[in-house]
């Protein structure tokens, strides 16, 4: 592990909002009574609804509601049953599922083993997913019968089932996989509960409930998602009552529509942890004692307070007290400046010295980039902070130029291996802040 | 007439070119990688490769741009967007009407607006009313559409509820992002009506005109107005193109499915096809747009049609001639 990282911040909230529901005044869709079309905005368009067609977060918040997965997580991560009712461990590398019978596809086709099979293995060859099932021993992966598969994995590998639920490795139809071909991506089929309608392309994507789903049904007939790209407009599309629910509510907005009687801010600890990363091959910063006073010189909770208004709270380590394996009580570095002067002296090093910051060019990250930059001011550095075009950002972290980097990352399996992997491996050296 | 319009279509042929050379080398010299947008910051170093394999994103310029420039002639092709797997003619085809409409709508509120408060203006000149209007004309082109765009949400949408803040489902959808984008063009257009009228009013058959006993209001919308239109239609016609081409922050804020949102999205993903082919398509409409300009100039101004039809006769008259 050549780079090595202080974590600064740790983003909690990705704000979901419920509007006041039933006949209120604020108007919507529908009606007043008898709400059968539900609205949710989200942030951006998705580009594709295959499962193994793309990565953004977009695409999974659609995909979820029209594909299931083998198994699935409730609210505090455990694992509960999804396509596959129950399964259990032959071996260290062998788990066998018992399929869910008399689930239907959106097509009407029965869903079996073979759906399953066809699956894994498109997961693990398409390079949108392949992270997610590369433990999978394929070859030796088979049906047992039409409702029994067992899953071979390459090695003894705990997380597997975190993997399996993630919306990445969801099941898809080979028929129409294969008919669909390019096109697929836009007219998908799947198991879940809601079947896919239509997509206006910038604008919206219907679905509607699918009648014969093996699950609870929802409550309503139609889910419009609607692409609301200004964070602003957001939240006021949700006051106005033009949609019900609207994801990614920037912190600026939290306290006005908590204040707002008619919606609900629901406060969900996500799994992104943002943090500075330090390019350890480069003097000065591959001296620890370096590293150490920037450490001390950051006063992180400051930034959690002036970026995020306090939603979101400091990290201790990598990896956020969502996700399974968090240790609580972690020692952490404290806010001390004089200890930082020390340890710089400590180095060797003279002051003033410059360094250069990267960060892309969200709002936040550049936030806490100027605010980094004065904090560690007052020890002597002089900070030059380089914004970079998100499109760019990761190739310019690979070329390994600067001295440091405000990067996130998010382990969306909620499973501590997703989070320290691809971070702190040798074999994923290189790429992505590793 | 005709042949002059032949003409200029033909001149359409380099422009085209033009653009898909300039566009193309820029989005080849822009820094960033399509294929590890594509696939986020999950992937791994090997899956991006092959990605970049298989979009062709490793051949060289030169080959890169002939087979562009070649799927064009031969098929009618723009390529493929590399996000959605779609035809590049496909998206931009399904986006381009609502820009289309947008631009037209905002036009016509600049018209409306601008055209007018020009022609009070100058006549009326240094009155409190002209003043009025210069102030506001250039608050008009001083306010950054984002903020205007913003403040009209507020104001519509939130505090009154009259007006909804994003989509663009029908009329009651058209009025603000129209009104964002129409305002700072009827400031511009304003602006020209304004000294265009002033240039043609101390003109002497004004003089004659009004001594003649004609109603000012008569003689400046029958005589004035349309001798000062040229430079409003170029103004006109200007802003048309600009709008099109400009109306990418209007888009975003009001979640109007258009062509600028759409080329925005694919500047930042570095989908290099989209991209190509939305400049192409605006620097076309674009330039039909200039032509109805120069047509409507022989419309407005016999002269100018003359000046047209002249070039004709003198070109048979050389070539009987010669004959």
């Amino acid at each position: 592990m050549k780079r090595m990282k202080v974590v600064v911040s740790c983003l909690l909230t990705a704000a979901i909002l419920l509007s006041g529901c039933g006949g209120g005044g604020a108007g919507g869709e529908g009606g007043s009574t008898g709400k059968d079309t539900l609205t949710v905005a989200i942030g951006g368009e998705p580009t594709s609804l295959d499962p193994q067609g793309s990565s953004g977060m977009n695409d999974r918040r659609v995909t979820k509601q029209i594909y299931d997965t083998l198994v699935t997580q409730d609210a505090e991560m455990n694992i509960q049953p999804g396509l596959a009712t129950e399964w259990e461990y032959e071996d260290d590398t062998t788990i066998v599922f018992h399929l869910r019978e008399n689930v239907k596809w959106h097509n009407g086709e029965d869903f079996t083993a073979a759906d399953v099979l066809y699956s894994l293995k498109r997961a693990a060859e398409s390079d949108y997913s392949k992270s997610y099932a590369d433990m999978i021993d394929i070859a030796n992966t088979v049906a047992v019968d039409d409702y029994t598969v067992s899953v071979k994995l390459l090695e003894p590998f705990a997380p597997i089932l975190s993997n399996l639920a993630f919306s990445a490795l969801s099941i898809v139809n080979e028929k129409e996989v294969t008919e669909g071909g390019d096109t697929y991506g836009r007219n998908p089929v799947g198991t879940g509960p809601f079947k896919f309608v239509s997509w206006s392309a910038g604008d919206r994507i219907e679905l509607e409930t699918f009648d014969e789903y093996w699950g609870t049904k929802p409550a309503f007939e139609h889910l419009v998602i609607r692409v609301v790209t200004e964070n602003a407009n957001r939240a006021i599309e949700l006051e106005t009552g033009g949609v019900d629910i609207a994801y990614e509510i920037q912190a600026n907005d939290v306290d006005r529509l908590e204040e707002n009687e008619e919606t609900v801010v629901s406060r969900v600890p996500n799994f992104a942890v943002t943090f500075l990363g330090f390019n350890c091959d480069k003097e000065p910063m591959n001296n620890p004692l370096v590293r150490q006073a920037v450490a001390y010189a950051l006063n992180t909770q400051e930034i959690a307070d002036t970026v995020y208004f306090g939603i979101g709270s400091v990290a201790t380590g990598p990896l956020p007290s969502t996700v399974w394996g968090y240790a609580d009580g972690l020692p952490s570095y404290s806010y001390n400046v004089e200890k930082a002067k020390e340890l710089l002296a400590q180095a060797g090093i003279t002051t003033p010295l410059s360094l250069t910051l990267y960060t892309n060019d969200a709002t936040d990250r550049t936030t806490i980039a100027e605010i980094v930059k004065n904090q560690l001011g007052q020890i002597g550095m002089e900070v030059e902070i380089q914004i970079i075009e998100q499109a760019t950002f990761l190739g310019e972290l690979e070329k390994k130029e600067e001295d440091m980097y405000l990067l996130s990352w998010t382990t969306v399996t909620g499973d501590a291996d997703f989070g320290l992997y691809s971070q702190y491996t040798t074999e994923s050296f290189g790429a992505s802040g590793n | 007439m005709i042949r002059f319009i032949g003409k200029r279509l033909l001149m359409m042929i380099p422009v085209v070119f033009g653009v898909i050379l300039v566009v193309f080398t820029m989005m080849y010299i822009t820094p960033g990688d399509p294929a590890r947008s594509m696939l986020g910051e999950a992937a791994a170093e090997e899956e991006v490769e092959n990605l970049r394999e298989e979009l062709g994103l490793n051949d060289p310029y030169l080959v890169r741009l002939g087979r562009y420039i070649k799927d064009m002639i031969l098929h009618g092709d723009l390529g493929t967007s590399y996000t959605t797997k779609q035809p590049v003619t496909t998206e931009i085809m399904t986006r381009f009407p609502t820009t289309f409409l947008l631009a037209s709508l905002s036009v016509l509120v600049a018209v409306c607006i601008g055209v007018p408060t020009g022609i009070l203006s100058a006549t009326k000149q240094y009155s409190i009313l002209d003043n009025i209007s210069r102030v506001v004309a250039l608050l008009g082109v001083s306010m950054p559409n984002f903020w205007m765009g913003l403040m009209l949400i507020i104001i519509f949408s939130l505090n009154l509820g009259w007006l909804p803040s994003s989509g663009f489902y029908g009329p009651s959808y058209w009025i603000l992002p129209a009104v964002t984008i129409g305002t700072s063009s009827a400031a511009v257009i304003m602006r020209m009506t304004r000294s265009s009228m002033l240039e043609v009013i101390r003109q002497d058959y004004i003089r004659t005109a009004l001594g003649k006993g004609q109603t000012q209001r008569m003689v400046i919308i029958k005589h004035a107005l349309k001798n000062a239109l040229i430079p409003i239609i170029t103004t006109v016609g200007l802003q048309f193109g600009i709008v099109l081409g400009g109306s990418v922050m209007t888009e975003s804020i009001f979640s109007v499915p258009g062509i600028g949102k759409l080329m925005i999205d694919s500047i930042k993903a570095r989908n290099y096809p989209v991209v190509q082919g939305g400049v192409l398509l605006i620097a076309i409409v674009f330039s039909f747009v200039n032509l109805a300009v120069d047509l409507l100039y022989a419309y407005v101004d016999p002269r100018i049609k003359a000046q047209y039809s002249r070039k004709k006769e003198k070109k048979n008259g050389l070539e009987a001639e010669t004959t």
